[in-house]
């Protein structure tokens, strides 16, 4: 890869970003009109123009908006977040997850589920939501902390960090199900498989206060993550505070994931494959990357609930079934599909 | 695309079993449509006296058989009847204590569903295995006679059925002319609200309970036993009541509070809007046993108002 396959003529740059937003603003209007239920779009309508609020309003604007949303934004979140982790600890299996973030989030859930008589709400948050948050929070100023050494740390290290706290969390999730009654090892198994199930958009609003800063900081970093895929002292050499966007990179990762894996728990492949997706479609301008691996993880995500909620309607099945079972066989398409 | 359709299906099924698994066998919940499967090890000879018991639903039929002496040890989820705890406990259907069995020196270990880790060690050891597979009421009495026909006492075996039988005719004799009201059952939820709702789909003897109570399970033409539910499926199918189990928890009256005000935000629905929404917590409720004639009334008691006896 030469510097010059990087740079894009603008006009060429928009129109990319153009299309993957045009699907993904698709894929977000049409996805809350099926569901479970069949739904007259009528309804729907009258419901906006104020006439007459009946079940199928209910359930078009209380049930599936919020979780269509919610599922973009997670898809999102895990998907940008996975794209930076890729390219700032130089390794192409990096994902959302391999911080530990999820793992901590994961301990929170586990020992919120485990003790019942915890009955904790925070504004719209419930006693799992709380714990998660807790969880995933206290992990990434684990490796904040961990990045700020006076010393510059190599990535390396910060991996082997992370892949570390993934062990002492899961060894931790262990010793607590084995503490706990058989009955709760099953809410214990359904988290870990993740799921979009939300009620009203209150939760969603709680999020967004997380998610939005560590998108957005994200953001503003691909000019110099695009510096960065070059290597450490080359992103240096060309006056990017190598150390520093280390940091935010870590802390906007750190807020987007923990947004995602409190209210959807740990759904996986998303932040791994979609970025990979995208730098195949549309090559490696992180200024481009960044933002269509953020409508294009929404959007996929967004398509996978559709899927979790109606193929198997009445009931539904974890939507990361569906994220490895949909991503797995169409990202192998597009590895080995010969490049144009 | 019904080719389609189907695959997804089954990996849905796939997804629910592997959930449930745990917890199905854990508490002997059955683990699907099968008929009793047994394998006795022996046409004659003497009876076993050292028996070990894997489920809560099989130490629970061989004491109500009266053959608890019998009994050398139980898996770690038997607590009932109180007698059972003071046997030794050999573990778990995931991990079953294979030094304690082996130091127990049983003559008959009694299984439910597919204890696989269990089976193969029994069948190294060449520890005889009674495989009993209770999934409804039918299979239930079928349970009980397999296993009081190894255990030699036959005629208390339909002593048990008998009463069980008597109670479930009570039941339904109390209930006559009364209207039958549309339940969504809830054997799990994430706690804190209502998301990844598990019920029982039509095939579970739960909802046959729930059935024989005067209820109709709004989930009963779903063909798995413990699906998750969807919620906007739930919303039109508009249950009157909503039984919120929740096993073996103490839980104060203020935590009861919580727990149904989690369901406020299902609004529109009947039973949240009459405030229909019982949390139950026996243990008995989700043991396909001899306890379930008991469990029959206790979900008669809360579908036609008559909240007594908890």
């Amino acid at each position: 890869m030469t510097s010059a396959t990087l740079v894009q003529s603008p006009g060429r740059f928009m129109a990319r970003l153009a299309v993957y937003a045009v699907l993904a603003v698709a894929v977000l209007i049409l996805a809350p009109f099926f569901g479970a239920e069949p739904l007259d779009p009528g309804v729907v309508l009258h419901a906006v123009l104020g006439k007459s609020a009946g079940v199928g309003a209910d359930i078009f604007f209380l049930h599936r908006l919020p979780r269509v949303l919610l599922a973009f934004l997670v898809g999102g979140s895990l998907a940008v977040s996975g794209a930076s982790l890729q390219v700032v600890l130089r390794n192409p299996l990096a994902e959302p997850f391999i911080l530990g973030i999820a793992g901590g989030g994961a301990v929170g859930a586990v020992f919120a589920i485990s003790v019942p008589a915890l009955m904790i709400t925070a504004g719209p948050f419930s006693t799992v939501h709380v714990f998660t948050l807790a969880g995933c929070l206290a992990c990434m100023a684990a490796i904040y902390f961990l990045a700020s050494g006076a010393t510059g740390v190599s990535m390396n290290t910060i991996l082997l960090a992370g892949v570390t706290f993934n062990v002492l969390c899961g060894a931790a999730i262990l010793l607590l199900r084995y503490l706990v009654s058989p009955h709760l090892l099953v809410t214990m198994d359904r988290w870990m498989m993740g799921g979009l199930d939300v009620v009203g958009y209150r939760e969603l609003a709680g999020l967004l206060p997380l998610a939005v800063p560590g998108v957005f900081l994200l953001f503003i970093h691909a000019p110099a993550l695009n510096q960065l895929a070059f290597g450490e002292e080359m992103a240096a050499g060309h006056g990017v505070d190598v150390a520093k966007v280390h940091k935010q990179v870590f802390l906007g990762t750190g807020l987007a994931t923990a947004a995602a894996v409190t209210m959807a728990g740990p759904i996986g492949f998303v932040g791994l494959v979609v970025p990979h997706a995208v730098r195949r479609l549309s090559g490696h301008d992180q200024r481009l990357v960044l933002p269509a691996s953020f409508l294009a993880g929404g959007g996929f995500l967004t398509l996978c609930d559709l899927f979790a909620r109606t193929v198997v309607a009445p009931t539904e099945m974890p939507v990361g079934i569906i994220t490895a079972m949909i991503g797995g066989p169409v990202f192998l398409r597009i590895l080995f599909k010969k490049r144009d | 695309m019904p080719g389609k359709r189907t695959f997804f299906r089954r990996k849905a099924a796939l997804a629910g079993s592997f959930l449930f698994a745990a917890l199905a066998v854990l508490l002997g919940l059955p683990s699907g449509p099968q008929a009793v499967d047994s394998k006795l090890p022996r046409a004659s000879g003497p009876v076993p006296s050292r028996i070990i018991t894997m489920a809560p639903s099989i130490t629970e039929i061989v004491f109500a058989l009266g053959q608890g002496h019998r009994v050398a040890g139980v898996s770690d989820f038997c607590t009932y009847p109180p007698e059972a705890l003071e046997k030794p406990s050999v573990g778990g259907h995931l991990n079953p204590n294979t030094e304690r069995i082996t130091v127990l020196g049983p003559d008959l270990v009694i299984l439910q569903g597919k204890s696989e880790k269990t089976a193969r060690f029994c069948e190294k050891r060449g520890i005889p295995m009674l495989f009993v597979d209770m999934d409804s009421i039918p299979t239930i009495y079928k349970g009980i006679r397999t296993i009081a026909k190894t255990l030699s006492c036959v005629d208390r075996g339909e002593a048990l059925i008998r009463d069980i039988q008597a109670r479930l005719d009570e039941v339904k004799k109390r209930i006559a002319g009364k209207k039958r009201r549309s339940v969504f059952i809830c054997i799990g939820r994430e706690p804190g609200g209502v998301a990844s709702l598990y019920t029982t789909g039509g095939n579970s003897f739960v909802s046959q309970l729930v059935e024989i109570a005067g209820g109709d399970n709004i989930f009963a033409d779903v063909n798995h036993p413990y699906p998750e539910a969807s919620k906007e499926v739930l919303i039109r199918r508009a249950p009157e009541v909503i039984l919120d189990i929740r096993l073996g928890r103490d839980i104060s009256p203020e935590q009861a509070q919580k727990l149904k005000a989690a369901w406020k935000v299902l609004r529109g629905v009947p039973a949240v809007e009459n405030g229909e929404i019982h949390v139950l917590t026996r243990d008995f409720l989700l043991v396909p046993g001899p306890r379930v004639g008991l469990a029959t009334q206790r979900f008669a008691e809360v579908l036609h108002g008559e909240e007594a006896h908890e």
